[in-house]
């Protein structure tokens, strides 16, 4: 029963660490318009953290790119547990239109596992929260990470 | 000449005048749009003609794999832009570089180079400007021989 | 390991060796973005290579879209239909609002002014609603194809798109006012970052960068493309050869931008807005060479056809990178021209890098002990000069 409550309090306050692999800087306007106060994603408890080690979730951005690679790993392995990775965008979920690009992987899930993945190039705001709303669902219900 | 950029032709006539046949080709293709083929040994004296006449700025670097040679050209010009092209053959792939002329050039070069294997020879710094630090030695990306590839997934 | 925030979008590395607070060298690693997109459209057919070149800059999608459409339709022998130049134009002003915009909520953030930096974005806000309504996107527009563009502008959507910027005009000019008379404002920028027209013009500089160091260089009025010779504007030029001559120079190119999208609308000539082009052609071998004015600068596409339905080479140099070696030149102390760290994020950002505004910063001091550093942090590390 305890568990179960501390699943739902993290799902309510998921604090986020943003990280771009090589994007075309749309989606993130899009993550960063999803913060701002037209949109709100704060309403859903969610907060955008500077350090990897106070994150629950990563959001990421691009088709990560060979010299971002390591950087981004070492991110990863500083969140704690259970942590949550989120692939914002179209690139970012299956390397979208890079598809013949030399320098890059094709998908974040090449490199890390994902946990939800975000469709649009560019994703729109709402996608993003609906994102954030179903990996909330998720970890309430105890979906592992 | 200097303070009016000149009109196309008064920069194909200068670089015949200049450059004589060294010249091998130069075309006005539409306003304001001039493409001149030199050979490799008058390409740094055509683009110094050409800032002598008040073509003075340098736009950007392009090579491109030919199959035995790799063409650069270097695209000058504020109005009309003159697309000054030579060629290397890949087994010497030299140029002198234009960073004397003009300091800003060091980085084209260095894509240049790094992109197809062309060395400018006298640039400061020829040393990687996009590929990742391991990225194999002698391996040239926009070669036609090199077939893109993503790296391995990690999972 | 530095973290990251969207408003830092993409990965870069400034490496500055310091001595005290003073930075007497610096270089820009600006490789953590390469894709490898030229290659990849020597493998595309040229419509395919279209929606590849969008998201060359999700930010400046719009110029790279207009100058490739242009680029491939002159190499082709396609004719564009005349509205469709028309349109073209007003999305691609709407888009340079859109970006400037942005920028000037970057550079609000990075000076402290978090109230200015709320309300450019909000204004930004209402420049998306606009393109979205016309495009069907708000960033990322797909509006300009290969013979014309995707849908018209009505009357409605015309009568919107005055009435909002009729608004948005109001507000910018008391940015300006507020750019020109901010102590802070002008106390983080004035003098700060350096160019001299000179460098401008050894280095290379383009866009409001080059600008705003007394270089009148506009490709609308060097090289029109579109239908620029018939809508009249006047390129802003500064020469005070700082960060702050390029805020001026973006926030009055808004005001421009404005009168053009304006203009334009109450004078496009009616008619097709889009040539029919098959979706595999094969244009005659041949090269050519197109610029435009994107955001940043002077944007510039070269293509090479060898008669196949994909181009034998495509290249294009972002005018961010024609202006690294002067935002490079800009970070070093010279003489008794004095860099702080603290103007580090001002600097970098009055190139308005489509690199954007990066992530980390290496600091080596005269001991060669390193730290690294997000690029907001050294903003914060002091600013009394």
């Amino acid at each position: 029963m305890l568990a179960g409550l501390v699943r739902w309090a993290r799902s309510r306050s998921l604090w986020v660490l943003f990280i771009n692999t090589g994007a075309c800087n749309a989606c993130d306007i899009e993550v960063l318009a999803a913060l701002s106060p037209r949109y709100d994603a704060e309403r859903f408890g969610v907060l955008l953290k500077g350090s990897p080690r106070h994150a629950d979730v990563l959001l990421v951005t691009g088709p990560v790119t060979r010299q971002v690679r390591d950087r981004l790993l070492r991110i990863y392995e500083q969140m704690p547990e259970p942590k949550f990775v989120v692939a914002v965008g179209t690139c970012a979920t299956s390397g979208g239109v890079y598809d013949a690009c030399y320098n890059v992987y094709e998908g974040l899930d090449k490199v890390l596992p994902v946990h939800v993945y975000v469709p649009g190039c560019p994703v729109k705001p709402e996608s993003v929260l609906d994102a954030i709303k179903l990996l909330a669902e998720k970890v309430a219900r105890g979906g592992g990470s | 000449m200097k303070g009016r950029e000149p009109s196309e032709e008064e920069v194909v006539s200068w670089l015949r005048e200049r450059l004589g046949g060294a010249v091998l080709d130069a075309r006005v293709a539409r306003k304001r749009r001039v493409f001149v083929r030199v050979d490799r040994e008058h390409f740094k004296t055509a683009l110094i003609a050409l800032k002598e006449l008040g073509v003075d700025f340098l736009e950007a670097l392009t090579g491109v794999d030919a199959g035995d040679s790799i063409e650069v050209i270097a695209h000058v010009g504020r109005s009309v832009s003159v697309a000054v092209e030579t060629a290397v053959p890949k087994g010497d792939p030299r140029l002198p570089s234009l960073v004397d002329l003009y300091p800003g050039a060091e980085v084209y070069e260095r894509e240049v180079w790094e992109m197809l294997g062309v060395v400018f020879e006298g640039n400061p710094r020829l040393a990687r400007a996009f590929l990742p630090e391991d990225w194999p030695k002698g391996v040239y990306p926009l070669r036609k021989d090199y077939e893109p590839k993503h790296p391995e997934p990690l999972r | 390991m530095g973290p990251q925030h969207p408003i830092h979008p993409e990965a870069t590395l400034i490496k500055l060796k310091v001595e005290g607070e003073h930075v007497v060298d610096a270089d820009i690693d600006a490789s953590f973005v390469h894709r490898g997109i030229e290659k990849a459209l020597e493998h595309k057919t040229y419509v395919q290579g279209l929606f590849l070149a969008e998201r060359i800059c999700g930010i400046c999608n719009v110029a790279h879209t207009t100058c490739y459409t242009l680029n491939v339709e002159g190499l082709a022998g396609i004719e564009v239909p005349q509205r469709a130049l028309w349109l073209r134009l007003i999305v691609e002003e709407l888009a340079r609002v859109s970006s400037h915009l942005l920028w000037l909520g970057l550079l609000a953030h990075v000076v402290g002014f978090e109230s200015l930096f709320m309300l450019a974005f909000r204004d930004r806000e209402v420049v998306l609603d606009l393109m979205e309504e016309i495009a069907g996107g708000r960033v990322t527009s797909g509006y300009n194809v290969i013979g014309g563009v995707r849908r018209d502008i009505d009357a409605a959507t015309a009568y919107k798109i005055k009435s909002s910027l009729a608004k948005l005009k109001e507000r910018v000019v008391k940015y300006r006012r507020l750019l020109e008379e901010d102590p802070i404002v002008r106390a983080r920028t004035v003098g700060v970052g350096y160019l001299s027209p000179s460098e401008a013009k050894e280095l290379l500089a383009v866009g409001p960068v080059a600008r705003a160091s007394g270089i009148a260089y506009d490709i609308r009025v060097n090289d029109p493309y579109l239908v620029h010779e018939e809508v009249p504007f006047n390129p802003v030029v500064y020469d005070t050869c700082d960060a702050w001559g390029r805020a001026m120079v973006r926030v009055g190119e808004i005001l421009e931008s404005i009168g053009m999208i304006v203009y334009a609308l109450d004078h496009a000539p009616s008619g097709e807005i889009r040539a029919r082009v098959p979706p595999v052609f094969r244009p005659p071998p041949g090269e050519n060479v197109t610029r435009v004015e994107a955001p940043r600068g002077e944007l510039l596409h070269y293509v090479r056809s060898d008669g196949s339905e994909k181009p034998y080479r495509y290249k294009v140099r972002t005018p961010t990178l024609a202006n690294l070696p002067a935002a490079i030149s800009m970070l070093k102390s010279r003489g008794d021209r004095v860099v702080h760290i603290a103007d580090v994020p001002v600097i970098f950002g009055s190139i308005d890098p489509c690199i954007c505004c990066t992530a980390r910063v290496l600091v080596v001091n005269e001991k060669g002990a390193a730290k690294e550093f997000q690029l907001d942090e050294l903003a914060a590390k002091r600013w009394a000069r």
